[in-house]
């Protein structure tokens, strides 16, 4: 008998290896699978981690948004808060100067009697002849005459003037209790070079019209020292072209010029001069105001200039 | 009857010079004469008058251009007055000279004239310590006295003459 042929053949060695093949094309498949699914899940970790640092990031972002509103937030409370004391400073203001406006007026009228009953009495009755009778008739009378009645009636003016300034010498005190009111000020440097100088007062925006058909008040005579101080300043730092302007701002008065071409330090030696002015200042000493100069950011006085409205220009 | 004894204030000042008072104000910094009580004597005034080259109101006795404008009249009249006193080149005068003693509207007017000429270049305004000077600029003189004498306008005059 023929033993069976256990023999492999080259057909049984080829099926051999495609056997292997199969196998380990199924193994590596499995792999594959395997592979992707753990490619797919670290995709999608890494898809859901970069949400969430897009929206950390946009929250993020947020913060500085908020931060430049709490700035802005700030300035127009200052601004508003700054205007709110103001106004209401102003008010005491008007009253203390209404206050003097009447004691000036009382003590000129008293001047007629003190000076009647003077060592100048005769000239006073001189004085109030002259501009009764003689005055209105001066230009009927021949040149010659009218300059000699003229000449004596100023030397007759002249000695009743030394009296009234030597009576008047000192200003009319307030009677009425200690006024601390502020004065604020800003140098506006938009890109760090000053462009516009600003003061705002507690004086009424009102309350330099018709200034030639009204008695002078303290309104008036305080405005003119920030106006002091403020050419003083410039003056002192070569600005000698300066030019102020003044008008009403939330109905307070401010004051402001042009400084173009101002070095630095405009506000600081601004600020030194509006304290001297305010210190040195009889008419305020004797009404009893005390003057604060305040320096402030110039946004907190002229107020933020809408972005949207800056950008449309 | 007794104000006219009464040392002048600041306004009173002002008022006898023919200044705004805060233009008084510059002076007296610019002079170094600021008092401390506000207060002037006459003779302090009349004395910051000529310091100030300040001068006598230019308008007594001027006749008024005809003219169916009456905005433009006194435009007129006015750069005739600073033609005819020989402000063309040089220093000029204080831009308040050629007002003072003009109802405040008119000096307003052409305060405002002035500068618009000035932005258009036919005048030229100098700034100085003691305020602003004003004077007609020399290449432009022909158009100025054709402007005074009703020949012209500018634009920007035709705007103000608009009211």
């Amino acid at each position: 008998m023929t033993a069976a042929s256990t023999m492999r053949s080259v057909q049984d060695a080829l099926q051999d290896a495609a056997h292997w093949r199969a196998d380990q094309a199924s193994r590596q498949k499995a792999e594959q699978i395997e592979v992707d699914q753990q490619l797919a899940e670290l995709r999608l970790s890494l898809a859901n981690l970069q949400e969430k640092l897009a929206a950390l990031e946009q929250f993020r972002a947020s913060f500085d948004a908020r931060g430049d509103e709490l700035r802005k937030g700030e300035v127009q409370r200052a601004h508003d808060g700054i205007f709110e004391v103001l106004d209401a400073q102003r008010g005491a203001l008007e009253g203390r100067s209404a206050e003097l406006v009447a004691a000036e007026a009382r003590r000129a009228a008293m001047l007629e009697t003190v000076l009647a009953e003077s060592d100048l009495a005769s000239k006073l009755v001189e004085y109030k002849q002259f501009k009764q009778s003689v005055e209105p008739a001066l230009a009927q009378m021949p040149e010659s005459y009218r300059k000699v009645v003229l000449g004596h009636h100023e030397q007759v003016a002249a000695a009743l003037r030394q009296r009234v300034a030597e009576l008047t010498g000192d200003p009319v005190h307030a009677e009425g209790p200690p006024l601390t009111l502020d004065v604020v000020y800003a140098v506006d440097a938009p890109d760090g070079v000053p462009e516009l100088l600003v003061v705002v007062t507690p004086v009424a925006a009102k309350a330099l019209e018709s200034w030639q058909d009204r008695p002078e008040d303290l309104q008036t005579r305080l405005a003119a020292r920030v106006v002091q101080a403020i050419y003083e300043a410039c003056f002192a730092l070569g600005l000698e072209g300066v030019q102020v302007q003044s008008g009403g701002h939330r109905d307070l008065l401010a004051i402001e010029a042009d400084v173009a071409g101002a070095p630095a330090g405009l506000a600081e030696e601004l600020g030194r001069r509006l304290e001297a002015a305010f210190r040195g200042a009889l008419e305020l000493v004797a009404a009893k105001v005390t003057l604060t100069a305040r320096g402030v950011h110039a946004d907190q006085v002229l107020g933020l200039v809408d972005e949207e409205d800056d950008d449309a220009e | 009857m007794l104000s006219d004894l009464l040392p002048l204030g600041l306004t009173g000042a002002a008022a006898r010079l023919g200044l705004e008072p805060f233009e008084l104000v510059r002076l007296l910094v610019a002079t170094d004469a600021m008092p401390r009580d506000l207060r002037f004597t006459t003779e302090q005034v009349d004395g910051l008058f000529a310091r100030a080259a300040l001068e006598q109101p230019w308008w007594d006795g001027v006749d008024l251009p005809e003219d169916k404008n009456p905005l433009r009249q006194r435009v007129r009249a006015a750069l005739g007055l600073l033609l005819g006193k020989g402000f063309v080149g040089g220093e000029g005068t204080r831009i308040d000279n050629v007002c003072r003693g003009l109802p405040s509207e008119d000096q307003a007017l052409i305060r405002d004239a002035l500068v618009a000429l000035a932005d258009e270049g036919h005048l030229t305004l100098v700034p100085g310590r003691m305020g602003v000077r004003v004077t007609v600029t020399p290449a432009s003189e022909g158009r100025v006295r054709d402007i005074a004498a009703g020949k012209s306008d500018t634009s920007a005059l035709s705007v103000l003459y608009e009211g």
